[in-house]
């Protein structure tokens, strides 16, 4: 597995919906739980995929007809590697968040 | 324009191990997607994202280890432009072509020489087109910033240089293009040639096979070599000076300008002796068993480099008896001959096709195996 050269907003969001969603999970339900535009969701599997955090199978559903659906897991390593990065990035949301709520509290004990 | 038409042409565009796979993903996605709350505008958005950023160079899409493509269309980038360069200095060196306007020479002759004159130089700009193509190629796949921008620097440079040579803008234009051109090609030559971990293969050639390519491109330099010697020491001189037998031109030579008619023949034959005895090398380590590394097209690039600077040094070896010629003649360079004018575009082609050859490196087949670690990728 290659470590990621950047982790964007998106990229934690799309590491998130894997983690939590049903697994394997379909491309375009990453899509859906992200909210993401499908122009932020494919690049990021598809570099999660060639980074060895991903793997990716055809849906086995022999009763539906038409294209097969591209289905996507974590491997163990990159599960592992991706709650890092969330539970990273969910504290220092946290920690902004605070800074936030703290800065006009701040503002206003100065002024008083 | 209809959804389906758009994905097929943007998977068309993708790398071909995976054209497939995603063209049916985004079908399915497709058909899908208003179930999922989504256009299929947006799939197609989503292809297009994927097709501009999609890793070109990734070993599953090529396989080939990473790094080893885009290396590939650099080093065919930098052998067409050294290709062209041969072609324009060899162009630049004899003003646009050597053309014998004595009364030996036949008007055809003389518009055949114009003909490959006007060939070779647009051969030159159709080789630094398609090697800006390879270099834009190697850009868009290569991964490290100082591939991707070396492959940029020699894309721009040479399309700079040829804007300004056209327009004819300000001269710091014509200044950027050869700067950009110049820290393209070290660039290039850096990432080409550096020292990063490619699995590599061990191309070898057996004795039936280099052996009969080795005879034959040295046959052809044997060939150049008595052509251009006989040239020196008999055609020119008669063409030059066509009133008199050989025998009295270098007599009046002799007379007139104390030339040295043994002194001559000797540097005709060191030239000769020399670059035959390269061609020979050739041949004998071709002929010797160990020397499996010796294809073809290795052969054929060491055999061309041979006639090249034969072709090229032969000048040296005759500029004596040239510049006694004219001294005692007062002829000029326009009365030479016709051998004398065709044979620099030999030398030229040689040495070009040369350059092709040694960046067109097959493609790397035995990238797994564990001998593909330690070898040239020449």
């Amino acid at each position: 597995m290659v470590p990621l050269s950047r982790v964007t907003p998106a990229t934690v969001d799309v590491l998130n919906a894997l983690l939590n969603g049903e697994a394997p999970i379909w491309g375009l339900l990453v899509v859906k739980q992200t909210s993401r535009p499908a122009g932020s969701v494919y690049p990021i599997l598809e570099r999660l995929e060639g980074s060895g955090w991903v793997t990716s199978e055809w849906e086995d559903d022999s009763e539906r007809t038409g294209p097969r659906r591209r289905l996507y897991e974590l491997t163990s390593d990159g599960a592992a590697a991706a709650r890092e990065i969330v539970a990273t990035a969910e504290s220092r949301s946290r920690a902004r968040v605070a800074r936030v709520v703290a800065a006009p509290n701040g503002i206003a004990a100065g002024a008083s | 324009m209809n959804n389906d038409v758009i994905l097929r042409v943007l998977a068309l565009m993708l790398p071909r191990a995976v054209r497939a796979r995603y063209l049916e993903e985004w079908r399915a996605d497709s058909f899908a997607a208003a179930d999922a709350g989504l256009r299929r505008r947006d799939i197609v958005r989503g292809a297009a994202a994927l097709t501009v950023t999609i890793d070109r160079d990734l070993p599953a899409n090529t396989d080939e280890p990473r790094g080893a493509v885009p290396r590939r269309l650099a080093r065919r980038g930098l052998g067409l432009f050294a290709a062209a360069a041969v072609v324009l200095a060899g162009a630049w060196l004899t003003n646009g072509g050597i053309l014998p306007e004595g009364p030996s020479t036949s008007p055809q002759a003389l518009d055949a020489l114009n003909t490959v004159a006007w060939i070779s130089l647009r051969l030159a700009m159709l080789a630094i087109l398609v090697g800006v193509l390879y270099f834009g190629r190697a850009a868009i796949m290569a991964r490290t910033t100082l591939a991707r921008t070396a492959a940029a620097a020699a894309m721009t440079g040479p399309i700079t240089i040829a804007l300004a040579v056209t327009f004819d803008p300000h001269w710091t234009v014509l200044l950027a293009g050869i700067v950009l051109s110049a820290f393209g090609f070290a660039a290039g030559l850096a990432v080409v040639t550096g020292p990063s971990p490619l699995s590599l293969e061990r191309r070898v050639a057996s004795w039936s096979v280099r052996l009969p390519a080795a005879m034959l491109g040295a046959v052809v330099v044997a060939l150049i070599l008595v052509i251009g010697a006989v040239d020196l020491l008999v055609w020119n001189p008669q063409t030059q000076v066509p009133g008199l037998s050989l025998h009295a031109i270098y007599a009046q030579m002799s007379e007139v300008d104390q030339f040295s008619q043994s002194t001559a023949l000797v540097q005709v034959t060191l030239w000769a002796a020399l670059w035959g005895g390269l061609a020979a090398a050739v041949v004998f380590r071709a002929a010797r068993r160990s020397q499996t590394w010796m294809t073809p097209r290795r052969v054929s690039i060491l055999l061309l480099a041979i006639i090249g600077g034969a072709v090229f040094f032969r000048f040296f070896a005759g500029f004596s008896i040239g510049m006694s010629i004219a001294d005692t003649f007062r002829t000029t360079g326009a009365n030479t001959s016709i051998v004398s004018a065709v044979l620099p575009y030999v030398g030229q082609f040689a040495l070009a096709t040369a350059a092709v050859l040694s960046g067109w490196a097959p493609k790397i087949h035995n990238a797994n195996t564990s001998e593909a670690r330690d070898v040239a990728v020449a």
